[in-house]
């Protein structure tokens, strides 16, 4: 080919002529051509080639200028010829050539074949790259021609041509853009005028405005746009404000690039702007569409250079030698968590590579880094095992989600970024890049956003990774744009908000908090979260899943959305038959089928879903210890409650149905904290109905105890607090968590802590007890009153046995004896039961309803019973207060009908295992007896393990805290009777009240007891010191 | 399976596209910047986030149409992008473990070098005349496109040539000996030569704009200091060329910390004729004095050994042991010393 020729020969050329260059100024990119003057350019160089040590005399001279600027300027648009041709022509001086005209160099031949497409474009000029005029118009307008070449073998040659014309025709590129550089600003009659009537020779400019000032390096203060009229002109700053106006003969024949001093401020004109643009205000907005689209990609397109071009094969090179992959944490560490590797069957997995022999998989191990391995839990360790798995998609699962929904105070968020950090840095494949994940995004509540901010940093510290955590008001393009970033943190209400944003973003983890938010899936955010593109997502959940499998389905569907195609099939496949056979009236192949598909389902869920009981902590925690304790109402407790009972109204609830039961509910349980509550809402309620229920009781309160010191003092839990606190106070240091589901009662609580000068914290509504609140300070918790919903009380409960707790826990929940709270204990204690076995929503169902019957039974007083549970229980253990039998020695009569037909468990299985669990790990203490036990034989009677371990409880049970009757010193001595908890000795005096014969005794009737196991042993040896009398 | 692995391919491509080292300047226009700054920040020379983010705001107030508010803006949103704070040493010694060596093609003066010339950091080469200066930057002009797994860089090539000794003919002997395609190889190598000492800062700018657009792996400077020896002369310029070199070595660091290319430049030297010298067996030393002495990461002296021998010694290197190796120049670049 005549191109390879070429070369060969200027090689040639090149080593014999082996002159040097001058340094000459180079001038600017040259610029392009319209393609048709590349054809011509390269038509010309091929006969040119041939003839090649002849010379066109005419513009020799110039093209060694020209020549030599192309090298400097377009060096990667050279084609395999053009290299040589330009290294030659860079050895030629501008100087050389001319006095070399005649002679006959090679080094011409290289020239020459540049020389033709001179001749040829010279006369074609569209636009041409001017010698450098520093103007930016001028620029653009230079850049813009490149715009429109494509990259062609000769097409260096023909821009050192066009290079060289340059200095020819320096006039007629000003002439050409002169005009174009005019146009909007000067000019007689200016576009816009028939706008409006005003000045018809308003010109604007975008300037830079500065005030004067002697300094030496000078700095613009701003931005702002000029209004000339006339002579007359006005600036104003990019707000719209006007910042000075003046006039002056410079101003007439302003253009871009002039710097003028004007109205005491020094001004640069940076450019005209169009008029219309300021008119309308579109100046002033902050993201003015300025057009630069043109000169950006101009911009792009002469920089266009072609990619790296990798060359296929390559000899003789030595290559590196091959190093077996290197966990980045040591695997054989004692305490090293090494993560699965996928199979080699893994999809992902490739074997072989380059420069890997051929029996490497091409993995490598994945080890949890030991600055959270040291700290993880066995059952946190396997917790991430098991979310590392699901992830990578290494069970048996068509999908990456994963669902942990351990209970509270296992450490989830722990888990969660022991998995991040390890996806965020390591990845099991070998050779590609060194992590699985590189951006991830932690959905949560949005109070909770700082929480996890910090768990992060306290875990893995600032420095090693960088968490961005989004309140309401920030923006999120540090973490879209940015590379800063790694994890972002996020509130479900402001994912919603930016939720285009994040569609753009290409992220690998989704991590959702609290996720049985999403159980509703119609509703926006769920859809948002939905909406992103990645598969690995994560559900972190503590309270149990679900009431019922349509929530259940939601969760599944959000991990593993190809799991279950659609609500439909999974509600024919599984739903429906599952349910159905829970009927009671289902055919035992019903029964059967759904027993199957449970089954399957279970088996199936349980492959991504993980939950661990709080159980597995335990050993890891100091010792916990559970009271349950009932409490004997007090005379005027007992009087209202009979009251209210009796009350029209409340016979009228039962017999009609309507709403008023709430509003019953509510009352007695106000009643049970303490009278009190029932005295200040009968004088605020105002709704008819519920008046006729407090007004008589108030009437009768007036009538009959308006003696009474104080009566909110009398209220049987109330005395229980009261000398658990005096105990607590005397004996240690102990800090007490009093929770309440009444605010009324918090106060009331508050106002004897006053009293008594302890001092508190108070904490209302949603920052008690709730989601996330860790209260680890405190060793004893008293659950002041009962909820319908186990969960909320086990949450609560769960706020001071967990991570972080030092001292053994104490827990003590009161109810009062044989009123509306016992039965709601019941309830609770079955509804627990039932939840455990998953996914049974019809029994559940039933819980929340009431049935007539179970309605009235609600409404019934036991005034007799010490303990209506233990009744219930139709345990062995003694119910005539005369022996006190040990768990262990009791034989276990799971009767399924009770004497008492009036109130029952529900005959279910599970409250079956309800009842198990209550008899068999519960200490069942009747305290009177107890008590005259204790005092009878100096010790206590019950076998050390169930005993009462705890000193406190203790105390207060024996009644030896001494300072109980101090406050009821107040008391008249006539109203002695009612004094609860007397003295020795008295434990067996009847009381008479209205008639009737009332067991009165201690405070306390009964108490269910459970300590933890290791407590129990532990501690063994010293019950006999603690009697002390 | 076979869809996952194909999902999996079109997912490593376009991590492979987004994985680039630097982001554009484009990006600060979703941040809030106007079209108009940021093609005023690409007109200064700035075409990437991290050079923005990395000058300080004086600098940035030099731009033509930068006033203070908006460089303000402009950097607060350029650091808010781009990572510049602290790290644990664990994490940037991970980092540092994947950066590349470019071979030298001798595998003894690779050993001296722990693996070849450093990416992201200056490497200076300074000796006498005909010691293969210019050759080793001829020879890493083609080895830094050979693979990575064959110690190359696997990027292209800019050369910045001073003295005109830049010979495509050499590229072409060297790709021969690894049977490469010689169109290609030239085609990689970006060839510039530098007139003044002006011309050769400017062609820094548009080097940042090439870098920031394809993939780079090797900046050669053949030589850096030769125009400053005859552009400044005498005592009295003597602080105004020092300033000036020291820019220049500023904006060659300041590439090789954005675009992780290495960066190669030669030095002359000048003979010592106080008496001193002529007691001290190595009476040349580099030139530049102390700013060039500080500003390379690795300064690597050359000297003639016998016949094609030459002897390359480390003077200075912040994890290397000064020691000595010996290569030879060949008709097919560098390789490792030939008994004579």
């Amino acid at each position: 080919m005549q191109r390879s020729a070429a070369p060969s020969q200027s090689r040639k050329s090149v080593l014999s002529s082996a002159s040097r260059p001058l340094s000459s100024i180079s001038q600017q990119r040259p610029p392009a051509q319209t393609e048709k003057q590349e054809q011509a350019a390269d038509m010309a160089t091929f006969p040119q080639t041939v003839n090649e040590n002849q010379l066109p005399v005419t513009t020799t001279h110039l093209q060694p200028r020209a020549s030599q600027t192309t090298p400097n300027s377009r060096p990667m648009r050279r084609s395999f010829k053009s290299p040589m041709a330009a290294a030659a022509a860079g050895m030629t001086t501008p100087g050389l050539s001319v006095t070399c005209a005649p002679f006959k160099s090679p080094v011409r031949s290289t020239l020459i074949s540049t020389s033709t497409p001179v001749l040829t474009t010279a006369t074609t000029l569209a636009a041409v790259a001017p010698t450098p005029l520093g103007v930016k118009k001028r620029k653009a307008e230079s850049t813009e021609a490149p715009a429109t070449k494509e990259s062609k073998l000769s097409e260096s040659s023909s821009r050192t041509a066009t290079a060289s014309p340059t200095s020819l025709l320096a006039t007629k590129p000003k002439l050409q853009m002169t005009p174009h550089f005019r146009s909007p600003s000067l000019g007689s009659q200016a576009p816009v005028v028939a706008r409006t009537p005003v000045d018809e020779q308003e010109r604007c400019f975008n300037v830079l405005w500065r005030k004067k000032t002697g300094k030496k390096h000078k700095t613009w203060d701003g931005d702002g746009v000029l209004i000339v009229s006339g002579s007359h002109a006005i600036l104003k700053d990019m707000d719209g404000k006007e910042i000075s106006k003046g006039s002056g003969p410079a101003i007439a024949n302003l253009t871009a690039g002039d710097e003028i001093s004007f109205a005491g401020k020094d001004i640069e004109v940076a450019s005209v702007l169009d008029s219309e643009t300021y008119r309308t205000g579109r100046c002033f907005l902050t993201k003015a569409a300025v057009a630069t689209p043109p000169s950006a990609s101009a911009n792009k397109s002469t920089l266009h250079l072609t990619k790296f071009k990798q060359h296929s094969s390559v000899a003789n090179a030595v290559e590196k030698p091959w190093t077996p992959p290197q966990p980045r944490h040591n695997p054989d560490a004692p305490h090293a968590i090494l993560l699965p590797r996928p199979s080699s069957s893994h999809p992902r997995v490739v074997k072989g590579g380059n420069n890997r022999p051929p029996g490497d998989i091409g993995l490598v191990d994945v080890v949890v880094d030991p600055i959270l391995g040291q700290y993880l839990r066995p059952h946190q360790r396997e917790g991430v095992r098991f979310l590392y798995e699901c992830v990578m998609q290494m069970k048996d699962v068509n999908g990456q989600g994963a669902i942990l929904a351990d209970e509270m105070g296992l450490g989830k968020t722990l888990q969660t970024i022991a998995l991040l950090w390890t996806l965020l840095k390591q990845s099991p494949y070998y050779g590609e890049e060194s992590f699985v994940v590189k951006r991830a995004l932690v959905v949560c509540p949005a109070s909770l956003v700082k929480n996890w901010q910090n768990e992060f940093k306290k875990w893995l510290g600032t420095e090693r990774l960088r968490v961005l955590a989004v309140d309401s008001k920030s923006s999120i393009t540090d973490f879209t744009l940015g590379k800063v970033f790694s994890v972002m943190i996020i509130g479900y209400e402001k994912l919603r908000t930016v939720q285009e944003e994040i569609k753009n973003v290409s992220l690998d983890l989704i991590v959702c908090d609290e996720g049985h938010r999403l159980k509703t899936a119609n509703i926006k955010t769920a859809q948002a979260i939905r909406s992103l593109s990645t598969k690995r997502r994560i559900i972190l959940t503590g309270t149990p899943i679900q009431n019922d499998l349509g929530e259940f389905f939601a969760m599944i569907d959000f991990v593993n959305p190809e799991l279950f195609d659609n609500y439909g099939l999974f509600k024919k496949v599984f739903e429906d038959p599952i349910v159905r056979s829970r009927q009671p009236d289902c055919s035992k192949a019903e029964a059967a089928l759904g027993l199957e598909r449970s089954r399957e389902l279970t088996r199936l869920t349980g492959l991504f879903i993980l939950r661990r009981t709080a159980k597995v902590n335990d050993e890891f925690l100091p010792p916990k210890s559970e009271a349950v304790v009932f409490c004997r109402p007090s005379m005027l407790q007992r009087a209202i409650y009979r009251h209210m009972l009796d009350s029209p109204f409340l016979k009228s609830c039962l017999s009609m149905d309507g709403t008023r039961h709430l509003g019953c509910i509510i009352a007695l349980r106000k009643l049970c904290n303490s009278p009190r509550l029932v005295l200040d809402s009968s004088e605020q309620e105002d709704d008819a109905d519920a008046t006729g229920l407090y007004s008589g009781t108030k009437l009768m309160i007036q009538q009959n105890y308006a003696d009474y010191p104080d009566s909110s003092w009398i209220g049987g839990k109330l005395n229980f607090v009261d000398s658990l606190l005096q105990s607590l106070r005397e004996n240690t240091a102990e800090r007490v968590v009093l929770v309440s589901n009444f605010t009324q009662t918090l106060d009331i609580l508050q106002d004897m802590c006053i009293q008594r000068q302890y001092k508190f914290l108070r904490l209302d509504g949603a920052k008690s007890g709730g989601v996330g609140l860790n209260l680890i300070g405190a060793s004893r918790l008293i659950m002041f009153d009962i909820e319908w919903n186990p969960s909320v009380d086990q949450q609560a409960m769960a706020r001071i046995h967990r991570e972080g707790q030092q001292r053994p826990v104490f827990i003590y929940r009161l109810l009062l004896s044989g009123t509306i709270e016992e039965k709601m204990y019941q309830r609770q204690m079955t509804k627990i039961g039932l939840s455990d076995a998953l996914m049974d929503g019809k029994a559940a169902e039933r819980l929340d309803k009431f049935s007539r019957d179970e309605l009235r039974d609600l409404f019934t007083f036991h005034e007799d019973e010490a303990c209506l549970t233990h009744s219930l229980l139709s345990c062995n253990c003694a119910t005539s207060s005369t022996s006190i039998v040990s768990a262990h020695n009791r034989s276990v009569t799971l009767g399924t009908r009770q004497q008492d037909k009036r109130a029952r468990f529900l005959d279910e299985p599970s409250a079956e295992q309800v009842k198990k669990e209550l008899l068999k790990e519960w200490a069942h203490i009747e305290v009177d007896s107890w008590r005259r036990m204790v005092r009878q034989q100096g010790k206590d009677p019950i076998e050390p393990e169930v005993s009462v371990r705890d000193r406190i409880l203790w105390k207060v049970l024996t009644n030896t805290t001494g300072t109980k009757q101090k406050h009821e010193t107040t008391a008249e001595s006539d109203q002695e009777e009612y004094v609860e908890g007397s003295d020795e000795g008295d434990d067996d005096e009847d009381v008479k009240v209205e008639g009737r014969r009332i067991r009165e005794g201690g405070v306390v009737s009964f108490v269910f007891l459970r300590s933890a196991a290791a407590a129990v042993a532990a501690a063994s040896s010293t019950v006999a010191t603690e009697v002390d009398f | 399976m076979e869809h996952a692995q194909q999902e999996h391919n079109v997912q490593i491509e376009e991590e492979e596209e987004e994985a680039a080292t630097h982001m554009l300047t484009e990006k600060l226009e979703e941040c809030g910047i106007q079209a108009a700054d940021v093609k005023k920040l690409k007109d200064a020379g700035y075409y990437t986030v991290e050079s923005i983010a990395f000058t300080p705001k004086k600098t940035l107030l030099t731009i033509k149409g930068i006033s203070e508010a908006k460089a303000d803006k402009i950097i607060a949103e350029a650091s808010r992008l781009v990572p510049m704070g602290f790290t644990t040493a664990a994490e940037f010694h991970q980092r540092r473990s994947g950066m590349l060596q470019l071979t030298t093609g001798s595998g003894e003066l690779d050993k001296l070098l722990g693996g070849g010339i450093e990416t992201g950091a200056i490497t200076e080469l300074f000796g006498e005349f005909r010691t293969g200066k210019s050759q080793l930057c001829h020879m890493l002009a083609v080895t830094c496109q050979l693979p990575v797994s064959m110690s190359g860089g696997e990027g292209k090539c800019l050369y910045i040539d001073t003295e005109g000794t830049f010979r495509p003919e050499r590229l072409l002997a060297i790709s021969e000996r690894y049977n490469l395609n010689g169109e290609e190889v030239l085609d990689n190598v970006a060839y510039a030569r530098a007139y003044n000492t002006d011309h050769q800062m400017q062609l820094l700018v548009q080097a940042a704009a090439m870098m920031s657009e394809s993939r780079f792996a090797l900046l050669i400077v053949d030589s850096a200091t030769s125009l400053y020896r005859t552009d400044f002369s005498g005592r009295g310029e003597l602080s105004a060329r020092q300033m000036h070199m020291a820019r220049f070595l500023r904006n060659l660091q300041r590439l090789a910390d954005e675009f992780g290319v290495a960066v190669v430049i030669t030095n002359q030297v000048v003979a010592q004729v106080d008496g001193m010298a002529m007691f001290s067996a190595d009476s040349k030393k580099p030139i530049g004095g102390n700013i060039m002495a500080h500003s390379s990461t690795t300064r690597l002296s050359l000297r003639k050994a016998r016949g094609e021998n030459r002897v390359c010694k480390i003077y200075d290197s912040p994890c290397l042991p000064e020691s000595e190796a010996q290569f030879s120049i060949g008709p097919h670049g560098i390789a490792d010393a030939t008994e004579a």
